[in-house]
């Protein structure tokens, strides 16, 4: 759902997925069956133990890529009685997809003015796109001054918030230049809950690692979408969303090649593809992905993550393994 | 009723009854002339469908061609493909390209989805190992059997085309789709779009897009014609089968009359998405079974007992066996949602034709919202005026665990009808104990409901949570779950298995006569108290792991898994007999379960009796007796009976007969041959003691544990060793270290426990008070709550002397304190005893059954005489 369109009617999107929590996958209860992916768990979980910000939200944005994510928009609407506008993203690519995908985003539109009691005006959204923009630029060169971790929060947090007020905090920001790290890495896979990522680097840092790009659906393809300076009006930006690679669109190459080029272009010297158990899209494509990977010179280390804790320490002891492979040269 | 008939009896009857009509059933095989199809199902068996062996089926030869002719696909579309035809893999649309290509003679188009029986019908997972092998794991839905059974051409001939649904679907599917493209095979993508309420004019125009764009990948890619005139002709004829499909559901499901059996209806429904490859053939067969289904209505004649408890499937189960089992327990489908509803909705002859399709490709239940998929649940349910609706979860399949849920809740919101969530079992598998149980559990409650009993649709509808290699159960009360899979042999075992059915019924029967039914949680709680009172006493103690779960909502992790199982049912309001029951007893034994009974007591009335912990205090006794004699009181008063000294005395010389005939059965354990497994002496323990039920359980238990003694049938290999299992009480379902120890190749001649001889070792005097000869038995009942426990090592001491165990096993449940700690002088005692000892801590879950195993593997190596 590009953000930039409740920003050029006066609207605040609010970024839902941050408000995950893992303690949320017990909250959940049976509103859901086990087998179901965590992340979708984490998400309605907190929707049903504490996230009050939530409830309140006068629409909830239900613009899907996965079934789950579909079926979990519908059951927030249900249990909390809030209006839900959802929409799935074509999975094909074909100009009639996009003409589907275009449509639903101006019936959105239509919904939003209904709810902002203003007219989509295109200086408006000419200006909300040049906004966003400048802010995944900025957010952009923020990554390589920063922690992942706290990159990831510093993102989660831009996006809460208006794109004004987001701008002008970045845009006064000054951090100094840092090293690189010593191992380079990459992560991709399933959406992940902040409280995850900062245990991932936190195990990181101790190891002498740090993630350096990621192509995960709830922080690296937030800042990828990169309208041209031009782009002013709603099919263009449409294009731009609708282009992104994803492991779910059919046929899905370009995300492989998507997934090469990046690991290629920040000379990731691993990928760590950290999958969510019941995450279909993403757990389908392992073997692929290891496959599309193998010419370059990145190991990939498969992670599939329940909802438990006790993964920990087993997660641990694979990247310390990992690290020990990329120490030694490749046959 | 039902009249089905076995595998075995089709093969004495074919000669006679089928011969003449093979001629009739032909199907096109690429030859000049169709060929027929018509084999008894021995011979689909045969050649790997072993699951048909398990099966029964309708009688008559019609019925008989309709299991053949799909059976025989396979074999039509290698012909088909050998003669050069044109392969067309459909995927996901479940209806939709079949139609398309119906009146396209140089194609032959299957619906590839229907792989995912496959690996049950044919009991083989090698579809679902080629699939794990491209990463299509063990938490996908099973309808990965399609990437297997497209992967080498033999199951199904390769494909020239696949054309692949995607969109607003199942992500399982999808992932099996882009899978199957990653293999090499040509794939059509093209995209299901999602719906509202209803279809749009502009979901139709986008439907009809990406269909003509499927139409051009056909003429483009194989070059085929499926000009308008072609397709209205398919369209013509797949009209004439779904007409036909419709009439035939409306014969089947209707009330009043039931002329064909689940399992063929489902076969029927199957035959909508993809003709069975064959059109032509398809139609005739079907005009046959429509034939049959108004003959049998006119009638009168049925093949179920159409008073039967009327059940709306919702998505069809991957074993078929589970067709059969609904019917043998007395009910029948009404209505189906199997996610193909589409597929026999009439295309409309007045449109264009990709119009026609389109309008009906959108009727596709899964492409909208799950509220949309239940309203046509519903639909379905009133139509044909069901009276519970079984909701089928298959493992992995991320669309069940999200929307089943959401139905339930239309389903009894908008109809008030009770709902089952059954997940679906392992690939493989026969039907586990579990569901059999809930489902029988189900199918008596819905009668109970018919005759106005006292549960309502919200109490009685049950959902299950877990995995597929955990199956849970919500509708059954646990002192003993409804039995597992089923180690036991002789019928009298499996009948125990899902004893609870009839003791639910027996409950419902006895509190409509006027009895009270009484919940009690612990051996200290004299029963005979309660039948002095004229009520049924009745266990409530919780034995299913997925109850934990449940449980866990209120109750900390770090607490006895029997006590978070027992008030998880609670909870959940899952326990038909804690639900009607008219008084708890409870206890206070351990603090667990007395701190746990608090947050209970709301429900009912409730008795905590006060047990002092001092065993060889007289005056804790006094404390015990004055306890006793308050509950009777209680009684009185809650039950509104007097307990008379004569009723008293009555129950305890009923209640001493009870103990002494359950010790009788150590009998066939005691002796060198032994003749009962501990599983089995486990499936015995009933939780309402000393009805005439479980009298006539026990005595075909007898019978037939003196059957295999005259005939010298030992459950034991010779130098088996003898196992004494001590500890904490263990039942059916968690009773995985009894279950491991005669795998190891030990044999469990006594449990010291609750559970096992403790209870039953000591009767009531029959002299004296009444009440204080009661309270005095029950009070020297040796429990790790006591101290110091004494009477424990007493009991163990005589219990060795009389069934001479090889080895001791203590049995721990984590976080029950007392007999963990009680556990160090129970090893002291063992080696005072020189017997090898070994103290299992565990909980309700099945991970550490590995580590367990190779524990007690090498135990009983090492005590093997």
């Amino acid at each position: 759902v590009p953000r930039e369109l409740p920003a050029a009617l006066g609207l605040v999107p609010v970024f839902v997925d941050s408000c995950a929590v893992a303690s949320g996958v017990a909250e959940v209860g049976e509103t859901v069956g086990s087998d179901s992916c965590s992340f979708c768990r984490a998400l309605l979980g907190a929707s049903q133990a504490g996230a009050e910000w939530l409830r309140r939200l006068p629409l909830l944005i239900g613009g899907s890529a996965c079934d789950q994510q579909r079926r979990l928009f519908e059951s927030i609407g249900r249990q909390w009685d809030i209006p839900v506008h959802g929409f799935v993203v074509p999975r094909t690519r074909s100009e009639n997809a996009f003409e589907r995908y275009l449509c639903q985003l101006k019936d959105l539109v239509a919904r939003l003015e209904g709810l902002s009691g203003t007219s989509l005006r295109p200086e408006s959204l000419a200006k909300a796109i040049a906004q966003y923009r400048r802010l995944r630029l900025r957010l952009r060169e923020l990554r390589e001054r920063m922690r992942f971790s706290s990159f990831a929060r510093l993102a989660a947090a831009c996006f809460q918030l208006p794109v004004d007020v987001a701008l002008e905090l970045l845009e006064g920001a000054e951090l100094p230049s840092r090293p690189g790290p010593p191992v380079r890495l990459m992560l991709a896979g399933s959406c992940a809950t902040p409280t995850e990522l900062e245990d991932l680097d936190d195990c990181l840092r101790e190891l002498g690692a740090e993630v350096v790009a990621d192509a995960l659906p709830t922080l690296g393809a937030l800042l990828e979408p990169a309208p041209g300076a031009s782009c002013a009006a709603l099919e263009e930006v449409a294009r731009v969303w609708f282009d992104q690679p994803d492991p779910g669109t059919r046929p899905n190459e370009a995300w492989f090649e998507y997934i090469k080029s990046r690991a290629d272009a920040v000379q990731a010297q691993a990928l760590i593809y950290r999958c969510l158990r019941f995450c279909d899209l993403c757990s389908a494509e392992a073997v692929r992905l290891r496959e599309t990977l193998a010419p370059l010179p990145v190991l990939v280390l498969d992670e599939e993550l329940g909802a438990g804790k006790g993964a920990a320490a087993r997660r641990r002891t694979r990247i310390e393994a990992l690290l020990e492979g990329l120490r030694c040269p490749r046959a | 009723m039902p009249t089905g008939i076995s595998i075995a009896e089709w093969d004495r009857r074919f000669a006679s009854k089928c011969a003449a009509l093979r001629g009739r059933y032909r199907g096109s095989y690429g030859r000049s002339e169709p060929a027929s199809y018509l084999y008894p199902p021995s011979h689909w068996s045969s050649l790997g469908d072993t699951r048909l062996a398990r099966l029964r089926y309708d009688p008559d030869p019609t019925s008989l061609a309709l299991c053949s002719f799909l059976e025989s696909q396979t074999e039509r579309l290698h012909a088909r493909a050998r003669a050069g035809a044109r392969v067309i893999a459909a995927m996901k649309d479940l209806g939709t390209v079949p139609a398309m290509l119906a009146a396209v003679p140089e194609t032959v188009s299957f619906a590839a989805d229907l792989a995912y029986m496959q690996p049950t019908t044919s009991e083989d997972p090698r579809f679902l190992q080629a699939a794990a092998e491209r990463g299509l794991g063990g938490d996908f839905c099973d309808v990965r059997a399609v990437v297997g059974a497209l992967s080498d051409g033999e199951y199904w001939p390769r494909p020239d085309l696949c054309t692949a649904a995607v969109g607003a679907c199942c992500d399982d599917f999808s992932a099996c789709m882009q899978s199957v493209a990653a293999m090499g095979l040509a794939v059509h993508f093209w995209e299901l779009p999602e719906v509202g309420a209803e279809a749009s004019a502009a979901d139709a125009e986008f439907m009809e897009r990406e269909l003509q764009s499927l139409r051009e990948g056909f003429e483009g890619s194989l070059g085929l014609d499926l000009s308008d005139a072609r397709l209205t002709a398919g369209i013509r004829e797949v009209n004439r089968l779904r007409a036909l499909v419709r009439e035939i559901r409306d014969l089947a499901y209707a009330p009043g009359a039931a002329p064909l059996p689940a399992l063929e209806c489902l076969l029927v429904e199957a035959l909508a998405v993809d003709f069975g490859s064959d059109l032509e053939a398809a139609t005739a067969l079907l005009e046959d079974v429509a034939e049959l289904c108004r003959r049998r209505v006119a009638d009168g004649e049925n093949a179920l007992d159409p008073a039967s408890v009327r059940l709306t499937w919702v998505t069809p189960a991957m074993d078929v066996c589970l067709q059969n089992l609904t019917e043998d327990l007395g009910a029948r489908v009404a209505g189906t949602e199997y996610m193909l509803g589409h597929a026999f909705v009439e295309l409309d002859e007045s449109l264009a034709p990709l119009a026609a399709l389109a309008r009906a490709a959108l009727d596709d239940p899964m492409i909208g919202s799950s509220a949309r998929r239940a309203r046509k649940v519903c639909e379905q349910a009133q139509r044909y005026r069901a009276e519970g609706v079984v909701l089928v979860s298959f493992f992995g399949a991320s669309h069940c665990a999200w929307e089943n849920r959401i139905i339930a809740e239309e389903v009894r919101d908008s109809l008030g009808l009770p709902t089952l969530i059954l997940n679906e079992h392992s690939t493989g598998q026969e039907i586990p104990a579990q569901i059999r149980g809930r489902l029988a559990g189900f199918v008596e409650m819905i009668r109970a409901r018919r005759a106005g009993r006292l549960l309502s649709a919200a109490e009685i509808s049950v959902e299950g949570g877990t995995n597929a290699g955990g199956e849970r159960s919500r509708v059954m009360p646990q002192c003993c779950d409804a039995g597992s899979d089923g180690a036991s042999s002789g019928d009298i075992f499996e009948r125990l298995e899902g004893s609870i059915l009839e003791e639910i019924s027996y409950a419902q029967e006895q509190q409509q006569a006027g009895h009270g039914l009484v919940g009690i949680y612990c051996e200290y709680t004299p029963r005979e108290v309660i039948l002095a009172a004229g009520a049924m006493p009745v266990c409530l103690c919780g034995f299913t792991p997925e109850m934990v779960e449940v449980g866990e909502q209120d109750l900390p992790g770090n607490l006895c898994p029997l006590i978070k199982s027992s008030y998880g049912y609670i909870k959940d309001r899952a326990c038909p007999f804690f639900e009607n029951a008219d008084a708890i007893v409870a206890e206070t034994t351990c603090d667990g379960k007395k701190k746990m009974f608090e947050l209970i007591a709301d429900r009912h009335p409730t008795f905590v009796l006060e047990l002092t912990q001092k065993p060889d205090a007289e005056a804790a006794f006094t404390h015990w007796l004055s306890e006793v004699r308050a509950l009777s009181a209680f009684l009185e008063k809650t039950l509104d009976v007097a307990i008379t000294e004569e009723k008293l005395r009555e129950a305890i010389r009923a209640m001493n007969r009870w103990r002494s005939r359950h010790l009788e059965l150590y009998e066939f354990t005691r002796s060198d041959q032994v003749y009962m497994t501990g599983v089995e002496r486990l499936l015995i323990n009933q939780r309402i003691a000393c009805t005439p039920l479980e009298d006539g359980l026990l005595d075909g238990v007898f019978a037939e544990l003196r059957r295999r003694r005259e005939a010298g049938e030992t459950v034991a290999a010779p130098g088996a060793p003898r196992v004494l299992v001590t500890g904490v009480p263990i039942g059916m379902n968690v009773e995985k270290v009894i279950r491991l120890v005669e795998e190891a190749g030990g044999v469990v001649v006594v449990q010291e426990a609750c559970s096992g001889i403790k209870p039953i070792y000591e009767n009531v005097s029959e002299e004296g008070d009444p009440l204080e000869a009661i309270a005095r038995k029950y009070f020297r009942l040796p429990c790790s709550c006591f101290t110091a426990n004494s009477g424990r090592f007493e009991l163990l001491d005589r219990l060795v002397e009389e069934f001479r165990p090889d080895v001791v096993l203590d049995v721990v449940w984590m976080a029950c304190h007392t007999y963990n700690v009680e556990s160090v002088l129970v090893r002291r005692w063992a080696q005072a005893k020189q017997l090898p000892f070994l103290k299992v801590e565990t909980d309700y879950s099945t991970s550490d059954t590995e580590q367990l195993r190779t524990r007690i593997q090498s135990l009983m190596e090492m005590t093997r005489k």
